[in-house]
């Protein structure tokens, strides 16, 4: 071979050995970046996860701490756990005392039968006692199916507690059709969704009890009934006892219905709260008032007979025929029909003397409205 | 050593001696890698001093002008090559600084590993600047070439001047004054 070609030749065969290195050094380099790609992918889904839980903890809290109805808050619990946790069936109980009782259900809820009461046993008192999730899958057990009346196909079950202050409150169940259906992170953000759900509960409940305690209507600053039946039982006893005429009055809001239609119930409240405002100004400090219902208000005149009666109900009825109101809609009024009657000699009840101020009340309602009614024996 | 070096060195020798002397220069130099060097690779330093020196045995010329000639061809090769690191620079002062400040960070963040030189810039207010090499390979006549390739490529009327660092400053100082 002459020296140029064996040249060549040496030299091809090195450049063959350079080349073949690069192939290898360029494969190697490539597997390191899909591994990195790879790594870096799910950290991402990772953190798309993490942010994905945290804005659902965000809303779920806003959710929660602006409500104070019961149903409200157990439906608004229900949808962001759907949302997040696919799930067959879930249901929410709530503790009444020592009781465990179905508050409402989701999902196949329909196809099931569902244990309103669930019995005293080791899994409720391990639900009510745990502070996490309970999980129970694998052929669910036979116990929990009869005892909560699962539907026959649920394969995982689980059961969140509600706890406020280290107390129970109740719990929220999941069932699925699939098995091992909950993951780790799911329970979690179940819990953490329940745990906000409980304390907004408890408010509710809170709420209510305080409501239901109160004297007060907060719209309108009347006493509400309860406060009026006990204020006029011991005024009807004082009027028995010292033989002193007492009389009663029932107003109601005529169309009222049509106000809250055409101008709002905004402008509804305001309405109810200036004829209350109206009502105040034309009584006495020994008068009682009060809320009786939607727009129905009541009033007990003590020492005051019947015809003495009719005049302060007919100021009342001027008075509040006075008022205006103006809305985006224009101007307007409302009137009120009023009905009266006195307490009768003898055994007459409340309930008696309110019935009849009630019955002239529709007389005035049928008679056309925006009048003072007495009662008069039919 | 990356790769790159030795392919280039050879491309130099190629073309400015011959092939003939490219592959003496491999047979004498018994090198581990059989002198077969592909550019994304990596070798080992010393083969590149067994080939300079056998190169200038071979050729008769003084080891340092050979390194000085390989500085200006490195430049080129960088030029053509990696024509982002030169966006934006319009003198020889300009430029200089970004080789540590620019470009051997993007070269680190690529190679972790490697053992690149550090060049330090100081100017001052007349248009004099000094930059100091400092090396593991310590070549100064390498740097020496890529900076008056530099100065070239530049088309500016500056004077290289060199002296070699001692005690407290060590390394090599490269003086760039203005003619």
């Amino acid at each position: 071979m002459d020296p140029e070609t064996e040249l060549l030749r040496r030299r091809l065969a090195r450049e063959r050995i350079a080349r073949k290195q690069a192939e290898s050094i360029t494969e190697e380099k490539s597997r390191q970046l899909y591994i990195k790609a790879q790594d870096l992918e799910s950290a991402v889904e990772a953190e798309r996860e993490a942010r994905n839980e945290a804005e659902t903890m965000l809303h779920a809290l806003e959710v929660f701490s602006s409500g104070l109805d019961r149903d409200e808050i157990v439906a608004q619990l229900e949808g962001l756990v759907r949302g997040f946790v696919s799930h067959d069936g879930c249901a929410l109980y709530l503790l009444d005392g020592q009781e465990l009782r179905l508050h409402s259900a989701c999902g196949d809820s329909g196809e099931r039968e569902l244990v309103g009461v669930i019995p005293q046993g080791a899994l409720l008192s391990e639900i009510l006692s745990a502070s996490g999730p309970v999980l129970v899958s694998d052929a669910l057990d036979e116990l929990v199916a009869g005892e909560w009346g699962v539907h026959p196909e649920t394969e995982t079950w689980m059961a969140v507690p509600l706890s406020v202050h280290g107390r129970s409150i109740g719990c929220l169940t999941l069932e699925s059709r699939r098995r091992d259906a909950f993951a780790a992170s799911s329970a979690r953000i179940v819990q953490a969704l329940a745990s906000e759900a409980a304390i907004a509960l408890e408010n509710a409940r809170l709420f209510e009890e305080v409501q239901r305690l109160s004297v007060i209507d907060p719209l309108t600053g009347l006493h509400n009934r309860r406060q009026f039946a006990t204020a006029a039982e011991l005024e009807l006893d004082r009027a028995k006892r010292h033989d002193l005429p007492l009389s009663a009055a029932m107003m109601d809001i005529d169309h009222f219905k049509e106000v809250n239609d055409r101008y709002g119930h905004a402008m509804g409240d305001r309405v109810l709260v200036e004829v209350a405002q109206a009502c105040v100004r034309g009584l006495r400090s020994i008068d009682l008032h009060a809320r009786h219902g939607g727009e129905e208000f009541c009033f007990l005149l003590p020492q005051t007979g019947i015809e003495e009666a009719r005049g302060v109900a007919e100021r009342m009825r001027a008075e509040i025929a006075r008022l205006s109101f103006s809305s985006d809609q224009g101007d307007f009024a409302v009137t009120v029909s009023l009905g009266v009657a006195e307490r009768m000699a003898g055994s007459d009840s409340l309930a008696d003397l309110l019935d009849r101020s009630d019955q002239a009340l529709y007389e005035a309602k049928r008679t056309g409205r925006n009048r003072v009614m007495t009662w008069r024996p039919t | 050593m990356k790769g790159m070096v030795f392919t280039e060195f050879f491309e130099l020798v190629d073309d400015k001696f011959s092939p003939e002397i490219a592959e003496r220069l491999i047979e004498m130099s018994d090198l581990e890698s059989e002198g077969a060097y592909t550019s994304v690779g990596t070798y080992d330093a010393r083969e590149m001093v067994t080939l300079v020196s056998g190169l200038s045995e071979l050729t008769g010329v003084p080891v340092p002008d050979l390194l000085v000639e390989f500085g200006r061809r490195l430049f080129a090769y960088f030029l053509e090559n990696y024509p982002a690191f030169f966006e934006g620079a319009e003198s020889t002062t300009e430029f200089l600084p970004r080789v540590e400040s620019f470009i051997h960070l993007e070269v680190k963040k690529l190679y972790p590993d490697a053992e690149l030189p550090s060049f330090t810039c100081v100017a001052d207010d007349s248009g004099t600047m000094c930059m100091t090499y400092q090396s593991m390979r310590d070549l100064p006549d390498l740097a020496e070439g890529l900076i008056l390739a530099c100065i070239d490529h530049f088309g500016e009327p500056l004077v290289l001047t060199r002296e070699t660092g001692h005690g407290d400053s060590p390394g090599t100082h490269f003086i760039i004054t203005p003619e």
